[in-house]
């Protein structure tokens, strides 16, 4: 319960706790300077790590394929 | 000499194990150290790594034009490797200015993208390098398509030069922090950040350059590969 008294919020008591949240009205900021920070951080750590694995399976991929092909040419040249 | 030192498997693992310890301490240090900017307020953090991004795709374009200049002068599958990683990796860092730019410049300026000098030679060079990797990608991999993105590939590097001093010469909304007319970095951990955002992203762009050109000289062997296998009958087989 909310004493209309404003001094009565400078005590340590449990009843000056928030009752409500009011939405800023008529400030300039209208985007969250932490939310963008964490949005650029998040898309620089995207792209890295993106990158990171794409390049790691295709690395994977090609070893194994140049693996398959060196033994089939190492069976064809003993045969022939 | 270029093909030993990217195929040594052990310096590659020290050095991404390098390049991993630097960002975790980079991250503590921009986020638990570095204090909150006076007058743009947290989202100045942006600034740390947005910089050091912009100088890691220099390094990729300064690779690509040593790899491009050397293979007009000797074509190699070395050079061209060091070519085409260095494209790769100015497209993967220019991605990265070019995302955290605007998002920093949304809450700076109160819009995402201006025309300003910097931004615009930024993503025409940026473009130029986008360029290069889809005519590797989709142009083949003949002696033709190699010399032409060579050539492509220094005919880029121009740009890089207008970016830097298009702040100085041309009227512009960019700032210009990290020069001599600037305030420059006030608080001493605002320093520390900066230079060890700079130094995370030096290894991070010879991690990627290294690995980046492994993976080039890989598809230049399995061509080579393949070829013999047709040669030899047993394309078919394999």
């Amino acid at each position: 319960m909310m004493s209309s008294d404003p001094t009565h919020l400078t005590t340590t008591s449990v009843d000056p706790r928030a009752t409500e949240f009011r939405a800023v009205e008529g400030g300039t900021e209208t985007r969250s300077g932490t939310v963008l920070l964490v949005e650029a951080y998040a898309a620089i750590w995207l792209i890295l790590f993106v990158m990171l694995v794409l390049g790691f399976l295709k690395q994977r991929r090609l070893d194994a394929r140049i693996g398959e092909l060196e033994k089939v040419l190492d069976r064809a040249r003993g045969e022939s | 000499m270029l093909r030993r030192f990217s195929t040594s498997p052990a310096a590659f693992l020290i050095l991404v194990a390098l390049a991993a310890a630097l960002t975790v301490t980079t991250l503590q240090v921009v986020f638990l150290r570095a204090p909150v900017e006076a007058q743009m307020g947290i989202i100045q953090k942006v600034f740390y790594f947005h910089v050091p991004a912009a100088y890691a795709m220099y390094l990729g374009a300064a690779a690509c034009l040593a790899g491009s200049v050397a293979y007009l002068l000797k074509a190699t599958d070395e050079r061209d490797a060091l070519a085409k990683a260095g494209a790769d990796v100015a497209v993967m860092f220019g991605t990265v200015v070019l995302v955290t730019g605007p998002l920093w410049a949304a809450k700076a300026w109160g819009q995402y993208w201006t025309w300003d000098p910097r931004l615009t030679t930024t993503l025409l060079s940026f473009l130029v390098y986008v360029a290069y990797v889809l005519l590797r990608s989709f142009g083949g991999g003949g002696e033709a398509e190699r010399r032409f993105a060579a050539a492509l590939g220094f005919l880029g590097a121009i740009n890089l030069p207008i970016i830097h001093f298009s702040v100085r010469k041309w009227s512009g909304q960019h700032p210009q922090v990290i020069t001599g007319k600037g305030g420059g970095l006030q608080h001493p951990d605002m320093k520390l950040a900066f230079a060890l955002g700079m130094v995370t992203f030096t290894l991070l762009a010879v991690v990627f350059i290294w690995s980046r050109m492994r993976l080039v000289l890989a598809e230049s062997k399995l061509r080579r590969v393949e070829r013999e296998a047709v040669e030899l009958g047993v394309g078919e087989e394999a």
